[in-house]
């Protein structure tokens, strides 16, 4: 482990229904991921599993890192968001950005985390300004590239300029699976079918999804089929989302990313009973990892919750993982 | 998270002296300011309610529908419900079955999608339940 591949682990993310349902506590959480044998990495949203965030009392995170080591888990990684529009009237000033990231790094750092999630939205110019403090604190800052970010977006252009530049430990990338999707997950056709749109609108959007254009142009795209028949907006919103949430890049495309890549997030929505996750090409993305040498850690992240409430998130991460291993094995 | 979960929370209708109350639980995943929660409508048996009587309650705080969309620094913490308090006295009385409706939209603060502009969630839940 750790030596011949990529670690491992899990992102509390996974567990989203159940935590909003209330039936895990953070001890018992941390204790069911550590029974099922889904760490030893743990990464966890700020924002999602505590209540005082951006904050975090020095108890609180004294508690928590008792809790990893009692439970053999290592922390990989903290979500960090920054709300840029929590005013209605205006947008978080750079020195608004500055201080909320310096207040999670001060929370990652009491908690133990080596590495901190950042929207791309911090901006090259706030990383730059940012990167004493990550130094300061030795916790690396690393933007999330989340479908439809990909490798040829502008600011993904512009941050890999930049990263190519200073060359720092400090900044990198977290690549997320959602970029390389092979099709959309049938759950999200569910939502969208609930939402009312007849089977020839969902066709049409299948179609524009497969293509290789631009995101603005299949936007465009899709507001075209919705005209043509003739779907309210509660249609429009959720279909919307296949664009957004599903990316449609090559595998191949996260060469570039990699030697930059500090953390990876494991999206995927579904695996089945044949250990199989329909919609993204685990065993591409796993014998790229494997012939790249990529050595870091990958955080099983499961976002089926966007199409149910069951609380499945601890099976769905056992057969991720079970996936993964085999596939790596195998690589 | 879709747009049509159950958004009000079971068996959480209750009579109060100046109307009646009942709990809402955040459809997101992780805590939102409150200045991201738009109460949309609410309706109790079909009827809708008057925006100016309606009170969300949370962390011991009161605002109406107008005052939490100020508050940029409060957190609903995404495990805490949220209690919509109606000022409509006399209306519910206990063990009265009556069905509950509510539209609440959350702007997600950190996912700009536009000049100005955040990515935001409509969802809407009715449910009947029974007074206490």
């Amino acid at each position: 482990m750790g030596q011949n591949g990529p670690v491992l682990g899990v992102t509390l993310f996974s567990f989203t229904n159940e935590w909003q349902q209330r039936l895990y506590s953070l001890e018992t959480m941390l204790a069911k991921v550590a029974e099922m044998g889904l760490g030893p990495g743990l990464e966890v949203v700020g924002y999602q599993s505590f209540r005082t965030y951006p904050d975090v009392p020095d108890a609180e995170a004294e508690r928590f890192r008792t809790l990893l080591a009692k439970y053999k888990l290592t922390p990989t990684c903290l979500g960090a968001n920054i709300d840029v529009g929590r005013r209605r009237d205006r947008l978080m000033t750079a020195e608004e950005i500055y201080d909320s990231v310096r207040r999670q790094l001060i929370s990652a750092k009491k908690l133990g985390f080596p590495i901190m999630r950042v929207p791309p939205a911090a901006g090259e110019l706030a990383l730059e300004n940012l990167l004493s403090l990550a130094e300061e604190y030795q916790i690396q800052l690393a933007v999330e590239l989340h479908s439809p970010l990909n490798v040829h977006h502008p600011e993904v252009v512009r941050l890999l300029g930049l990263f190519e530049r200073i060359k720092s430990p400090y900044l990198g990338f977290i690549p997320d699976f959602s970029t390389t999707m092979t099709s959309v997950p049938e759950g999200h056709w569910n939502n969208v079918r609930k939402a009312g749109a007849p089977d020839g609108l969902i066709e049409a959007a299948q179609a524009i999804w497969v293509t290789d254009d631009p995101v603005p142009a299949k936007f465009g795209a899709l507001a075209e089929a919705c005209q043509r028949f003739g779907v309210g907006p509660a249609v429009v919103g959720q279909i919307n989302l296949t664009m957004t949430m599903f990316g449609h890049a090559p595998v191949e495309q996260w060469r570039a990313i990699l030697p930059y890549a500090r953390h990876i997030h494991g999206k995927y929505y579904h695996v089945g009973a044949d250990g199989v996750e329909p919609s993204i090409p685990y065993a591409e993305l796993m014998a790229l990892l494997k012939r790249t040498g990529y050595q870091g850690t990958i955080s099983a992240e499961w976002e089926g919750q966007a199409f149910t409430e069951e609380p499945i998130g601890f099976q769905q991460v056992k057969a991720w993982r079970q996936m993964c291993e085999c596939l790596l094995e195998a690589a | 998270m879709g747009a049509s979960v159950q958004l009000i929370v079971q068996d959480t209708l209750r009579v109060r002296p100046d109307g009646f109350a009942f709990d809402v639980r955040l459809n997101w995943y992780r805590s939102l300011p409150l200045s991201s929660v738009e109460i949309l409508s609410v309706q109790l048996d079909g009827e809708p309610v008057p925006l100016d009587q309606i009170v969300f309650e949370i962390n011991g705080h009161r605002y109406s529908p107008a005052e939490l969309l100020e508050q940029a620094e409060e957190l609903w913490f995404v495990q805490d419900y949220a209690r919509l308090s109606i000022r409509q006295p006399g209306q519910v009385k206990a063990g009265e079955a009556h069905t509950l409706a509510a539209e609440i939209a959350l702007r997600f603060p950190y996912m700009p999608i536009g000049p100005g502009k955040f990515l935001t969630n409509v969802t809407h839940a009715s449910a009947t339940q029974v007074a206490h």
